[in-house]
């Protein structure tokens, strides 16, 4: 009757093992129980799981039970140990008669005196994975060899366990060296593409930054227009490497100090197609970043170039690299024409909304400009390109409230109000109320 | 309320009530319940297994375990009221030869 009994109540143990192995429960707790198990299956009075590193040729404890507190945590394994257990297998050796084993001999005396009887290296899919440590059993007689085999039977659950895990761990460090390295390419990408921008307007004396500041003022517009991080990041790159075909054009034409000819212009004005020359082989981690260096000087009303693109042809991108280029030109000073004050530029930017700029476009640049003036942005980007002087015109942020409810007005009746709070009646009277 | 404590007849003596199915969930329970009434002072703990049905591998290593705490702490442990199914698994792995069955 026993036997049966035995082989019910195992076969209990390893039903619930097998289920425990599966479950999504914390790999520690999994161990855990694991040992309780097999100590229960059995009637064992001590024991531990351990799990091998191979990269550290050491076993290392996850569960120990009534093993004592100095029971050694981390044991190294040598070369003939883990020879040895695979030639093997998993096949649990008498303690008695593991004295053989090298690394046996290294902690003989931290594991005498511990009444271990067992010793069972866990070997899945010819690896050494752990090993389980038996002390002994709760009748006091020897392991028989159906004790073994129980033993085994839950060990290679175990040893499948704790390889899933191993597996995890792989591919969880597999995964963190990739964007380790994704990083490191990221960052080389954005090194090279600020070394282009440098490039570029190192060949114009006189708007010496252009680039740079065109890929800030274009991160801006994507950011206050809610573009997510990565997308943002793509229109900054798109910014600064809007004017690459410039490198092509004669240092004389770009630093001329007065204004072009047409032969200069034409030539001057290939640099849209050259840049997109250049930027199209590469594989850039952004979509349209060439396309943003072809077109960025299309307008809305298709009177731009190279191709007089209307406003549903022209790629988004290339539409924001515009208004950020010329903000740029205008709020710097260039060979022929000084930096215009910054009442005249919001003018001239809505003006030219709807001509040559998107109305969107504007307006979410002009709402960043005026958040930043009003605190309710503290990044102070604006300032930081612009000059905390040329931020601080008399008005400006009266300006834009005006200039950007009269480009999205919600009634008649807001032009009146936006006026009136300027003191403009001039304007009033000219308001178009309908 | 899987395990209950009742102080019997002398101070120092614990009883503390199995449930009705001696697993993880349980057991753990049973081992809490047995390292309190230790650290309150008790030094004899009754395992009181009537209304115990069935007891699995888990309970039967945490029963192990407590037994080994007990021994430690230098204080005795009594099961009591053991069904006769019980008994014969406890008979065969062995718990009988380390704790006493009243």
């Amino acid at each position: 009757m026993e036997p049966e009994r035995k082989l019910i109540h195992a076969f209990g143990a390893l039903a619930e093992l097998g289920q425990e192995v599966i479950n999504k429960n914390s790999f520690q707790e999994t161990i855990r129980t694991s040992l309780h198990l097999i100590s229960g299956a059995v009637g064992i009075m001590r024991g531990g799981i351990a799990r091998y590193s191979k990269f550290a040729h050491e076993l290392n404890m996850l569960a120990v039970r009534a093993l004592g507190d100095d029971f050694p945590l981390t044991m190294n394994l040598t070369a003939e140990d883990e020879r040895q257990f695979l030639t093997a297998g998993m096949t649990p050796i008498e303690v008695s008669q593991a004295q053989v084993l090298p690394f046996f001999q290294v902690y003989n005396s931290s594991l005498e005196g511990r009444r271990l009887e067992l010793f069972v290296p866990l070997v899945v899919r010819d690896e050494i994975v752990g090993a389980i440590f038996l002390g002994e059993k709760a009748t006091g007689e020897p392991y028989s060899s159906y004790d073994k085999d129980v033993v085994c039977a839950m060990g290679q659950h175990i040893g499948v366990a704790i390889s899933q895990r191993n597996l995890m761990a792989e591919i969880e460090r597999r995964a963190d060296e990739n964007r380790h390295l994704f990083e490191e390419m990221r960052s080389t990408y954005h090194d090279t593409v600020r070394a282009f921008a440098a490039a570029i307007d190192c060949k114009d004396k006189y708007t010496e930054g252009h680039s740079v500041r065109v890929g800030k003022f274009s991160e801006i517009i994507a950011a206050e227009l809610g573009w997510g991080p990565e997308e943002t990041e793509g229109a900054a790159v798109a910014g600064y490497l809007h004017d690459v075909g410039k490198l092509t054009v004669e240092r004389k034409i770009i630093n001329a100090p007065y204004r072009i000819n047409a032969k200069e212009s034409s030539e001057l004005n290939k640099h849209p197609s050259v840049g997109y020359e250049i930027l199209q082989p590469i594989h850039h981690p952004y979509t349209d970043v060439p396309l943003a260096a072809k077109y960025h000087h299309e307008r809305l009303d298709g009177r731009g170039y190279p191709d007089g693109l209307y406003d549903r042809e022209i790629p988004y991108i290339a539409k924001i690299v515009n208004l950020a280029d010329s903000f740029d030109a205008m709020t710097t000073d260039r060979p022929y024409k000084a930096r215009r004050p910054a009442h005249a530029v919001i003018e001239d930017l809505h003006r030219n909304t709807g001509k040559q700029f998107s109305p969107e476009l504007t307006t979410a640049f002009l709402s960043g400009m005026l958040r930043e003036l009003k605190g309710e942005d503290r990044t102070k980007r604006f300032r930081r390109l612009l000059g905390r002087e040329y931020m601080e015109a008399e008005g400006l942020a009266d300006k834009l409230r005006y200039t950007l409810n009269e480009m999205a007005p919600t009634t008649p009746m807001t032009y009146v109000a936006a006026a009136a709070s300027l003191g403009d009646q001039t304007t009033i009277l000219q308001l178009p109320i309908n | 309320m899987i395990t209950e404590t009742a102080p019997v007849a002398s101070a120092e003596i614990a009883e503390i009530f199995a449930g009705d199915y001696l697993n993880k969930l349980s057991g753990e329970r049973l081992e809490y319940e047995c390292r309190r009434r230790l650290d309150d002072g008790y030094r004899k703990v009754v395992v009181n297994f009537s209304k115990t049905e069935i007891v699995n591998s888990i309970g039967i290593s945490i029963l192990l375990g407590l037994i080994d705490i007990v021994a430690k702490s230098g204080g005795e442990v009594v099961f009591s009221d053991v069904n006769e199914h019980t008994i014969e698994l406890f008979d065969m792995l062995g718990v009988t030869k380390h704790v006493a069955i009243q």
